[in-house]
């Protein structure tokens, strides 16, 4: 029952979520024929800035470059991040200021279980937040006269959910630590925007980027997977999930 | 006679350089309804949750139900077996009233569903009205109902009838003195109602400033409890009792007030001794020994 609560608690994050979500993906493959006329009238304005949009256009220029780049690099990369970050939030440290902890650790439950089915639940509704949108993208893509692979998106859906732990994990160790619900959310998407405006901007860096593995870039571009950043994006993932089991056990309440 | 239900030795916990119980030693026998009193801020429900596991201990040893407190898993083992009420009677707001009754009923092996149907009915709960929408008075309802449908053998219960009206307090505690005298559970329960102590305990405790000052039988406290009134014919003498029990004395004009705890007789000699015109031996209310107690310790 512990998941039930957790989903009751976390359910309309999740409906506006996937909404927002699905709106994004319908409206991104409906407006290809629109984007594709328009790029052709691109003017480069010259410089840093212009390297980045020449690159863009390019990757845009095929259907299966315009989606990863709209989707799987940007839409679904970005709201899936702010998603993670919000179902993160929470638990027994929240509700120690919500005033519901008390009556939250008198029920014979472990902490280290409640923190489980919590992180569980959580994870749960995120990979559903990734696959339900995505998969609608080669359905929606008929109504365009185009065709999307379902494997690739299976793939990159993957690789957003396990190479996002991350981010999911930290948003939970944050909720650790406070016990407002801002400031995780405040600390999570200012990672998110410094690692997006690095990558971008720092070429050098780009290849090591978590965003980069949770977008597949090196997939995209080489066929091969980002074997190495998944292990560290998860195992980063399971310190951060260790480090919140640690703190919640130890605190009094 | 049986070990009792909650027995703690020299329980202490700090929080920085507060010191929120200080040596506390509880025993509350089973089937007891043990009154725990304090001024806000003396300790109860700091101890209160080292009792449920909530806060750990930093010194003494604690059992409830035979299980250690300092243990985690003995400590999950007392949550099973106890209901529980909260001070703040915080719940999930964005529940229904149904679905907390739902989410609560699968953790406890014991639960009695005719209680909880019961208790719906006389607490007068709607199922699907949510949490926030209760006014606090129905909080109250709710989080009672939750933890006496646990079917627990031990209740500790903080302000249970906080925010609740003159008839639903006495409904309730009529519901508590019923489980005691059939069902042999037993209560620990503090409250800023002395009436309401005095009204169902059989034991209390008074802790001020995380000591205990006043502990037993609530018999045995009201008899051993007096107030001796001294009257003298000029000013009343500087106090040179030497004799164990006095817990305060009152100086006003010829007027000389003693609280005793105990050695009641040989206060009444010293005090002859004197010489004071009149000596008068009365009795104290529970409310009296409560305020002079914690007073005296300022």
């Amino acid at each position: 029952m512990l998941w039930y609560r957790h989903w009751l608690e976390t359910r309309w994050r999740f409906f506006i979520g996937l909404a927002l979500l699905v709106a994004f993906s319908a409206m991104m493959v409906l407006t290809e024929p629109l984007v594709g006329s328009a790029l052709e009238n691109f003017q480069d304005p010259g410089g840093r800035i212009g390297e980045f949009l020449r690159e863009q256009v390019e990757t845009a220029k095929t259907y299966d470059g315009y989606v990863w780049q709209q989707w799987f690099s940007k839409n679904l990369l970005m709201g899936w991040i702010l998603l993670a970050t919000l179902i993160g939030v929470g638990g027994i440290v929240t509700e120690s200021s919500r005033g519901t902890a008390l009556f939250t650790l008198s029920l014979p439950v472990t902490r280290r279980r409640l923190l489980a089915v919590r992180a569980a639940t959580g994870a749960i509704e995120l990979a559903l937040l990734a696959l339900v949108p995505s998969l609608l993208i080669p359905l929606f893509s008929l109504a365009i006269g185009e065709s999307y692979s379902l494997a690739k998106t299976i793939v990159y859906v993957l690789l957003t959910i396990l190479g996002g732990a991350v981010f999911y994990a930290l948003s939970i160790l944050l909720s650790t630590i406070f016990s407002d619900q801002m400031k995780p959310i405040i600390i999570g998407i200012a990672v998110a925007f410094i690692l997006s405006t690095v990558t971008i901007f720092f070429k050098e860096f780009a290849p090591y980027s978590i965003l980069n593995v949770m977008s597949g870039g090196s997939y995209f571009r080489t066929g091969e997977l980002p074997w190495l950043g998944l292990a560290i994006s998860l195992a980063l993932a399971g310190a951060m999930f260790y480090l919140s089991l640690r703190i919640v056990e130890r605190r009094d309440f | 006679m049986s070990e009792p239900v909650i027995k703690t030795v020299g329980l202490k916990k700090s929080y920085k350089a507060v010191e929120a119980v200080c040596g506390l030693d509880l025993s509350v026998p089973r089937g007891s309804v043990y009154g725990f009193l304090g001024r806000n801020g003396a300790g109860k429900t700091t101890t209160i949750k080292m009792l449920l596991g909530m806060v750990a201990p930093d010194a003494g040893a604690g059992r409830v139900l035979g299980y250690a407190i300092e243990k985690r898993s003995d400590s999950l083992e007392i949550r099973r077996r106890t209901g529980f009420v909260s001070e703040d009677k915080g719940l999930y707001d964005y529940m229904t009233v149904g679905q907390m009754v739902e989410f609560t009923r699968p953790l406890f092996p014991a639960w009695r569903r005719e209680r909880e149907s019961q208790l719906l009915k006389s607490f007068d709960l709607p199922p699907a009205r949510k949490v926030k929408q209760l006014s606090k008075g129905m909080r109250t309802k709710l989080a009672l109902l939750l933890a006496l449908a646990r079917g627990s053998e031990l209740l500790i219960l903080d302000e249970p009838t906080e925010g609740l009206d003159p008839a639903a307090i006495e409904e309730v505690l009529q519901i508590l003195v019923r489980l005691v005298a059939q069902e042999e559970v037993t209560i620990f329960f503090s409250s800023h109602q002395i009436a309401e102590v005095e009204q169902i305990a059989d034991h209390i405790l008074i802790i001020n400033r995380g000591r205990a000052v006043v502990a037993g039988a609530l018999d045995d406290v009201k008899e051993n409890y007096r107030r001796i009134n001294l009257t003298f014919d000029g000013s009343a003498p500087a106090p040179s009792f030497e004799i164990a029990g006095i817990e305060r004395i009152q100086k006003d004009g010829r007027q000389m007030s003693l609280l005793v705890s105990r050695n009641l007789d040989e206060i009444i000699d010293q005090a002859r001794a004197l010489r004071a015109q009149t000596v008068d031996v009365v009795p104290v209310t529970l409310k009296e020994i409560f305020l002079e107690t914690v007073r005296s310790d300022e």
